[in-house]
């Protein structure tokens, strides 16, 4: 299981708008998003298709005039991230990366 | 999808296509007959479309392929490397599919998905009410041109 505790600090990586961390039951970890519980279900459930598929890196959902979605594996979770507005794709993407480096991949 | 055998009138639950000679058909699970299968009219302009895609794309290196998926009868067209069967791509099609669609369902207003695997990317463009073009890209998105092209808000060449 991973510390949770660095994910409070997710919400000052550059580009997270709101964050959600949940194991492959769909239970929350942590979170700091509205809507949590239907969030939860959406990430979970989205996660384990993307996950049938193969080992993949990242989901993301384009969204007209709203922050896109982003759904993360992380070892046995799933990290769901809503991109703020003003930063691309490409960068929050790496952004995500380096945090999930620096505070759970070193564990 | 239930459509009823040309030939000896059974109802059929129709999960493929076959396209001979340009037409559609489907194969009547109790006969064997090749009976039409009529898509709606928008769902042939799209497939018309896809034709022109298609040939279009060939010129982008950064497309690796694609190809189009029917959310109710499976693959349709395939533009894909062959190193990937029918089978994969049906299976890949039908859990895009479902991503996609869950996603439209709870978050509303998406109009594009992206599923990153090592250094591929898959887009699922959603055309209509059940088509879906899913495109294979060593990019994480479409090239500018042809997103532009063929899938901008509201267009000419768009699907």
């Amino acid at each position: 299981m991973p510390n949770i505790e660095p994910f409070a600090s997710l919400l000052k990586t550059p580009g997270v708008d709101q964050y959600i961390l949940v194991d492959r039951d769909g239970k929350i970890f942590s979170q700091a998003m509205a809507e949590p519980r239907k969030m939860a279900g959406f990430v979970f459930f989205c996660g384990m298709n993307a996950q049938a598929i193969g080992k993949f890196r990242y989901l993301a959902f384009s969204r007209e005039n709203q922050g896109h979605f982003f759904i993360f594996p992380v070892g046995k979770y799933y990290l769901g991230v809503i991109k703020q507005k003003d930063i691309s794709h490409a960068v929050l993407v790496d952004n995500i990366f380096q945090f999930l480096k620096d505070n759970v991949n070193r564990q | 999808m239930i459509c009823f055998c040309e030939d000896c009138g059974k109802k059929n639950q129709v999960t493929f296509i076959e396209f001979s000679t340009g037409q559609a058909r489907f194969r009547c699970a109790v006969c064997g007959y090749l009976s039409p299968y009529h898509f709606n009219p928008r769902e042939n302009a799209i497939l018309e479309q896809a034709e022109i895609f298609f040939e279009e794309t060939r010129n982008f290196p950064e497309i690796l392929g694609s190809f189009l998926f029917h959310r109710d009868l499976g693959l349709l067209k395939n533009h894909m490397p062959e190193i990937l069967k029918p089978a994969d791509l049906d299976f890949l099609g039908k859990k895009l599919a479902r991503i996609y669609e869950y996603g439209q369902s709870e978050l509303g207003h998406v109009n594009e998905t992206t599923l990153c695997i090592a250094d591929k990317t898959m887009v699922v463009k959603k055309m209509g009410k059940t088509l879906f073009m899913i495109i294979a890209c060593k990019s994480s998105t479409l090239p500018r041109n042809i997103s532009e092209r063929y899938f901008p808000p509201a267009g000419p060449g768009a699907f």
